[in-house]
């Protein structure tokens, strides 16, 4: 449906997207980078709100740059939670409806429709500018069905969604993949990403780094050595008691302060041991964190630093 | 039938009450100020009152809420990010941008004509109607809005953050240049308006309004040419503020970090 070759897009001096090549289907494809890496640009440019600078983009056959044929069959849900503040959610939905060449009483009944199924039509007749970040999500994703697209861009969809609120946007969106739409999710936490789906593309700095499941982009972050940082008024105590695990590789204990980070190589052996350790062995524990469970770290790795 | 749609989806945005206030206040105090004019000032007649008042303040009103309006229909989309849902709609960009064009137009040129209208109705109570000159004005006034807007679409679509632009060619250039010797009201909107509405000299014209109002220049264009000289603008005005949306590009400052 969608066809990505050698697309590269210049801002001024800074380039945006750098020569990638990709084609996404039926079914839900995750864009994962930081901030930065490119996938608000593949996003417009599919949408037809930039043209690539080199390349070519094809949406269901067509060029997408202001192209009313494209817009008949996609839909969008921009990152921006910017929205006419005045107006209603319903008032909003309904407007878009109509400007999807709908007349008024089918305007109305979609309208209905979509808020049900993001489950707002209880609160759609409040004022935008008094919605909170999980509402507008839920409005943007509402116009972006109005017209049962092929093609659906969720911009960084679950930002601001509570867990339960994340949970009803999955199954909406997982719906919709169901149904044989392609929906292009983009977002910047692997967490949240492996929930959704399996089918990636990873950006970093305008690049196309990786391509494919996301197990394989997981497994390389398992199979490095695996930092974890552990906050601790017993540094030392606790530093003993791990280096006798067979998991664990190293561990650091610097002068004066209370943490230890200690390397593993099987974390999730690691992260399912641990707590019942501390427990045992009455070690107060403050926090604990992984500066390698990110995507940086996968960066790192797929560069090769 | 969507851009018929966003031609009336618009007309109600911009003709929303909270927006409509400030300009009807505006439009009430200039009444107030014609219907005392004459009482103010004894050797003002009843038409050089009309002439003052029309000239120097409800053709400044059509310019400033031509400004305003028009900055509605790309600019403050731009400004407010809510330009993604009008591009990403199966409306033809050029429909699009004359659809929301042609309702500010509207909303500018009834403004301008209520303010015509309270005018006459101040300065000549029950002899309102009988006044010839307003209505050549109302025709200046209607075809004034779409010269001013259609001039100030294409400066929104150039520059980004145009309103002081604006703002400068509609009170700066729009009231110097008329008053000036020579053939400078030529490129100016207003002289050309002034030229339909054929308003006459008066004796008794000096002053900040009589300047507004163009009195201090002799206005030499001719009828016919400035009404060809304000449908020509208006068609290339918006012939290149199509061609311009029909290629622009939504980037928001934050994607070229």
């Amino acid at each position: 449906m969608i066809e990505i070759r050698r697309a590269s897009r210049w801002y001024g001096q800074v380039i945006g997207l750098n020569d990638v090549s990709c084609s996404l289907g039926p079914g839900i494809t995750a864009l994962l980078g930081e901030n930065g890496a490119g996938k608000t640009t593949i996003i417009k440019m599919i949408t037809g709100q930039i043209k690539p600078t080199t390349g070519t983009i094809e949406v269901m056959g067509y060029k997408p740059f202001a192209n009313p044929e494209v817009y008949k069959r996609l839909g969008y849900c921009p990152e921006i939670d910017a929205m006419p503040e005045h107006m209603s959610g319903r008032g909003f939905v309904y407007t878009m409806a109509r400007m999807l060449g709908m007349n008024d009483k089918q305007a109305k009944l979609r309208t209905e429709d979509v808020l049900e199924t993001v489950k707002m039509a209880d609160r759609a007749d409040r004022k935008i500018g008094g919605y909170s970040k999980g509402m507008r999500q839920r409005i943007k994703l509402a116009q972006a069905m109005l017209n049962d697209p092929d093609v659906i861009l969720l911009d960084e969809p679950l930002n601001g969604l509570d867990p339960g609120g994340r949970r009803e946007y999955m199954g909406v969106v997982d719906g919709l993949a169901k149904r044989g739409k392609c929906v292009v999710i983009s977002s910047h936490i692997l967490y949240e990403v492996e929930q959704i789906t399996r089918n990636i593309l990873l950006l970093h700095r305008g690049r196309l780094m990786a391509t494919g499941d996301v197990r394989v982009i997981r497994g390389l972050i398992d199979k490095h050595p695996h930092r974890i940082r552990i906050e601790t008024s017993e540094p030392r105590r606790l530093a003993g008691l791990l280096v006798e695990r067979p998991y664990v590789m190293s561990v650091k204990v610097e002068p004066g302060d209370r943490s230890i980070e200690i390397e593993s190589r099987e974390p999730d052996r690691f992260y399912d041991e641990f707590p019942s350790l501390a427990l045992e062995h009455r070690i107060p524990v403050h926090a604990f964190s992984s500066p390698d469970n990110n995507l940086e770290s996968v960066f790192r790795y797929l560069v090769g630093k | 039938m969507s851009a018929v749609f966003v031609f009336q989806h618009t007309l109600q945005e911009l003709a929303r009450p909270r927006r409509l206030i400030v300009w009807l206040a505006i439009i009430a105090g200039i009444g107030l100020l014609a219907a005392n004019l004459t009482t103010m000032a004894r050797q003002v007649t009843s038409l050089d009152a009309y002439i003052q008042i029309s000239g120097g303040m409800v053709f400044k009103v059509l310019a400033l809420s031509s400004a305003i309006l028009t900055a509605a229909v790309v600019a403050q989309e731009v400004e407010q990010k809510t330009i993604v849902y009008m591009l990403t709609r199966p409306i033809p960009r050029p429909a699009m941008l004359l659809a929301r064009f042609f309702a500010s137009a509207v909303v500018a040129m009834a403004l301008a004509l209520v303010a015509a209208v309270v005018v006459t109705c101040a300065v000549y109570g029950s002899q309102a109607f009988s006044n010839e000159i307003f209505f050549r004005d109302l025709r200046a006034l209607a075809i004034g809005a779409f010269a001013y807007g259609a001039v100030f679409l294409v400066v929104t679509l150039l520059i980004n953050r145009s309103m002081p632009v604006c703002l400068l060619f509609a009170f700066g250039w729009e009231s110097i240049a008329p008053n000036l010797p020579g053939d400078t009201q030529y490129v100016t909107i207003f002289g050309h308006l002034m030229a339909l509405a054929q308003h006459p000299q008066l004796d008794n014209s000096a002053g900040p309004l009589g300047a507004l109002a163009g009195q201090m220049g002799t206005n030499v264009i001719p009828e016919n040419v400035a009404w060809a000289a304000m449908f020509g603008l208006i068609a290339v005005c918006l012939t290149f503020a199509c061609i311009l949306f029909a290629s622009f590009e939504y980037v928001p400052r934050e994607d070229t970090d």
